[in-house]
C-alpha cells in the first residue's frame, strides 16, 4: 500500500515540478495575466489532451514570453518517448527564464534520457545563477547536488561522486530518500567493503529497500563473512517479493536491481 | 470490447473527454500528446488495439512495474544478440513508441532519431532496423491494469547509442 501511494505521489510530481502560478503577479500586464488563466484552465484538465495542450497554446499567444506554459506544455512529451518536441519547448522556457528552468532541464536529461553531460551542464549553469542551495528535483527524491553526483559515477568518476555525496550528507539539514544507499554502492564498488556496509546500514532508516541487503550481501561477500552474505541475500529476495523495492513507474533507478539479479546471486551463494 | 472495463466514473470522464476532442478538426494536437493513431500504410493490420478510444501510458497503470516477463533484464538481453560494427560518432537515440493491447500484443510501432542534443538525425547501417525487429519480437509483455480491469497501455524504449553500439536501455 505503502509502495502504491509513492508511485502516484511520483507520478504525479513528475508530472508537475511545481504548481500553477498566481497569476495576480501579472495584472499589471493584461495579456500575460490572460496568458496565466488560459494556463490554470490548461492544467485543469489531464496532462497532454488536446485541450490541455490547446490552451497552452492560447497563453503562449497571448503572452510569448510566459515560461510556465513552454515548461508545462513540454512535460507530456518528455514522459511518453517524444524528447525531441519537449526539448524545443522547455529551451524556450530556459530561455525566457533560466532561474526557474535550468534545474528541470538537467533532471530531464537525466531522468528521461541518461544525459549525464547535459544534466551538469544544467545543473551547474543554475549553480552560477542560484545563490545558496539549488534545492531538490521536482519529484522530491534526490537533492541536485546528489544527482550530479550520480551522473558523475555514470560517467565514471566514482570519486567525485563520493565526494559530492559525502559532502552534502554533511549539512544537517540534508535529507534524501536513497542518498546512503548510492554512497554505500558506490563504496563497494571501491571495495571498501566496510565503509559500504557502514553507508547501507544508515540507509536502512531512510527507506528500507530490497536494495540495501542486496548490496550489504556482496560487501559481505568481500569480506569473506559467507554466512551474512547468504542471509542479506535471503532478506533481499524476501524484501523484493514483499515490493519493498527502489521503484518509480517511469524508469529503472540507479542500483535498481531486479529478482533475476538476486537468484543469481544465490545460485552463485550456493555453489 | 468493453466487458474488460467497467465503466468507473473516471473511465466515462476520460471517454467523453475523448469523444468531445475528436470532433474538432482544427486542431493541430492529437486527442493526447504521444497517442498512435492507425496508420494502414505501416501497421499490422492483424493487431487490434482493445479500446480504440481509450488507452492509457505505462506509467499511468497500477502494474507499472511489472509489464515484462522477467522485468527489465529480459528485455536487455533480448538486445544483447545484436552485434554491429563499431561506426565513428553514429551517435544519439533511437527511440521505438508502441502499444501494447488488452492481450499484450504489440502494434503501431513508430521509431524516432535524434542526437545527443535531441535534433533529428539518421543513423547509419543496420542498426535502427535491428532495434525495430528485436523490438517487434519482445513477447514478454504482460496486460497492463487500471482498478483492477485490462487495458491498453503505450510503452516506448529509447536505447542510447555511442558508436553504433547500445549502451543503455530506457526507461
Amino acid at each position: 500500500m505503502i509502495k502504491k501511494i509513492i508511485t502516484l505521489l511520483i507520478v504525479f510530481l513528475v508530472g508537475t515540478s511545481y504548481g500553477p502560478p498566481n497569476c495576480n503577479i501579472y495584472k499589471s500586464d493584461e495579456n500575460c495575466y490572460k496568458a496565466c488563466r488560459k494556463a490554470e484552465k490548461a492544467i485543469s484538465y489531464d496532462q497532454g489532451v488536446r485541450k490541455s495542450q490547446e490552451y497552452f497554446d492560447e497563453s503562449i499567444a497571448l503572452c510569448p514570453n510566459f515560461d510556465y506554459s513552454y515548461y508545462e506544455k513540454a512535460v507530456p512529451y518528455a514522459k511518453r518517448g517524444l524528447i525531441k518536441e519537449w526539448k524545443q519547448m522547455i529551451d524556450k522556457a530556459v530561455e525566457i527564464n533560466p532561474r526557474e528552468h535550468l534545474l528541470t532541464r538537467g533532471w530531464y536529461h537525466f531522468f528521461f534520457m541518461n544525459n549525464y553531460e547535459a544534466a551538469i551542464k544544467d545543473i551547474d549553469a543554475a549553480g552560477l545563477i542560484i545563490k545558496g542551495d539549488i534545492g531538490y528535483t521536482g519529484d522530491g527524491v534526490y537533492h541536485l547536488n546528489i544527482l550530479k553526483a550520480l551522473c558523475y559515477k555514470k560517467l565514471g568518476n566514482n570519486k567525485k561522486a563520493i565526494d559530492i555525496i559525502e559532502n552534502q550528507l554533511a549539512n544537517k539539514s540534508h535529507m534524501g530518500i536513497y542518498d546512503y544507499l548510492h554512497l554505500g554502492v558506490l563504496y563497494l564498488e571501491k571495495k571498501e567493503y566496510n565503509s559500504a556496509i557502514e553507508s547501507l546500514n544508515k540507509q536502512e532508516s531512510f527507506s528500507d529497500v530490497s536494495e540495501i541487503y542486496y548490496y550489504k550481501a556482496l560487501a559481505m561477500k568481500g569480506l569473506m563473512k559467507l554466512d551474512e552474505y547468504k542471509l542479506n541475500l535471503e532478506k533481499a529476495k524476501e524484501y523484493y517479493l514483499k515490493e519493498k523495492t527502489m521503484s518509480n513507474p517511469y524508469r529503472q533507478m540507479i542500483d535498481e536491481i531486479y529478482l533475476v539479479d538476486i537468484e543469481n546471486e544465490i545460485s552463485i551463494a550456493l555453489m | 470490447m468493453l466487458k474488460q472495463i467497467k465503466y468507473s466514473p473516471f473511465i466515462i470522464l476520460i471517454l467523453l473527454i475523448s469523444c468531445k476532442n475528436t470532433s474538432d478538426k482544427q486542431s493541430t494536437h492529437l486527442a493526447n500528446v504521444g497517442i498512435i493513431p492507425k496508420d494502414e500504410s505501416v501497421d499490422d493490420p492483424n493487431f487490434q488495439p482493445c479500446h480504440e478510444d481509450y488507452s492509457l501510458f505505462y506509467y499511468q497503470v497500477d502494474n507499472s512495474d511489472h509489464l515484462y516477463k522477467g522485468e527489465k533484464p529480459a528485455i536487455v538481453k533480448t538486445f544483447d544478440d545484436i552485434k554491429l560494427p563499431a561506426i565513428d560518432q553514429n551517435d544519439g537515440y533511437v527511440t521505438i513508441r508502441f502499444l501494447v493491447n488488452c492481450k499484450a500484443e504489440t502494434g503501431r510501432f513508430r521509431v524516432e532519431q535524434v542526437d545527443f542534443e535531441y535534433k533529428d538525425k539518421e543513423f547509419e547501417g543496420e542498426l535502427v532496423t535491428q532495434l525495430l525487429e528485436k523490438t517487434k519480437q519482445l513477447d514478454g509483455w504482460l496486460p497492463a491494469t487500471r482498478e483492477g480491469y485490462k487495458c491498453d497501455y503505450y510503452k516506448y524504449l529509447t536505447f542510447k547509442i555511442i558508436d553504433n553500439q547500445i549502451v543503455d536501455i530506457l526507461p
